[in-house]
């Protein structure tokens, strides 16, 4: 599994990146963690809004920090 | 970002939005800068008509990004004559897309444009505001 965290480095791109890894560590799996930055990738998801969470390339949320229990079961 | 810029610099942004693919792709483009929060997106008829307070707001930004979408240069020749200086410009055919009087683009093409004018807006400083 890959878990892609779209943002441009701000704050809540971190706090987002973190709670994907809590997630990933309560779930028990092994996941990929990769952090998409550049504007054109992002949009090339067609993401308008930051940050956002994608799992196997395919885009979960946008523009909004869902919480490490929220991520967990987006993951099941 | 240039050590003079600020997180708080602005930055406007200028696109065609012409009766053609490429100037909707410039359009496209600078929205998606806007949203993803590259700089802010701004009337260029205003300016290009030389409304006052459309080129007062213009020359008072930190940094101006120009997308024009064809080589006509329509907005860059109206920013000239307004007098309002440009720190970047991209024009959207100079990356390979090709002009045509159709509506039919895809969110790559969009994503190539924002990409072209996200990397000349991080290796340039300032223009200075009026």
């Amino acid at each position: 599994m890959t878990i892609q965290i779209l943002g441009t480095g701000c704050a809540k791109c971190k706090t987002l990146h973190a709670n994907a890894e809590a997630a990933v560590k309560a779930a028990g799996i092994h996941a990929v963690m990769e952090k998409v930055e550049d504007i054109q990738e992002i949009i090339k998801f067609g993401v308008m809004m930051t940050p956002a969470l994608a799992i196997d390339g395919k885009v979960q949320v946008v523009g909004k920090v869902p919480s490490a229990d929220e991520i967990r079961r987006m993951l099941a | 970002m240039s050590e003079c810029c600020a997180s708080n610099d602005t930055t406007l942004l200028f696109a065609c939005s012409g009766g053609s693919n490429v100037a909707q792709i410039a359009n496209d483009a600078a929205k998606a800068l806007d949203q993803l929060g590259q700089g802010r997106m701004y009337c260029a008829v205003g300016v290009v008509a030389r409304f006052p307070g459309f080129v007062e707001t213009a020359n008072k930004a930190d940094k101006r990004v120009l997308i024009d979408g064809c080589e006509v240069q329509c907005l860059k020749k109206g920013f000239e004559a307004a007098g309002v200086p440009v720190c970047v410009r991209v024009v959207v055919t100079d990356l390979g897309i090709e002009k045509g009087h159709h509506f039919d683009y895809t969110q790559d093409e969009v994503a190539k444009v924002a990409g072209a004018v996200s990397k000349q807006l991080g290796v340039t400083p300032c223009c200075g505001g009026s």
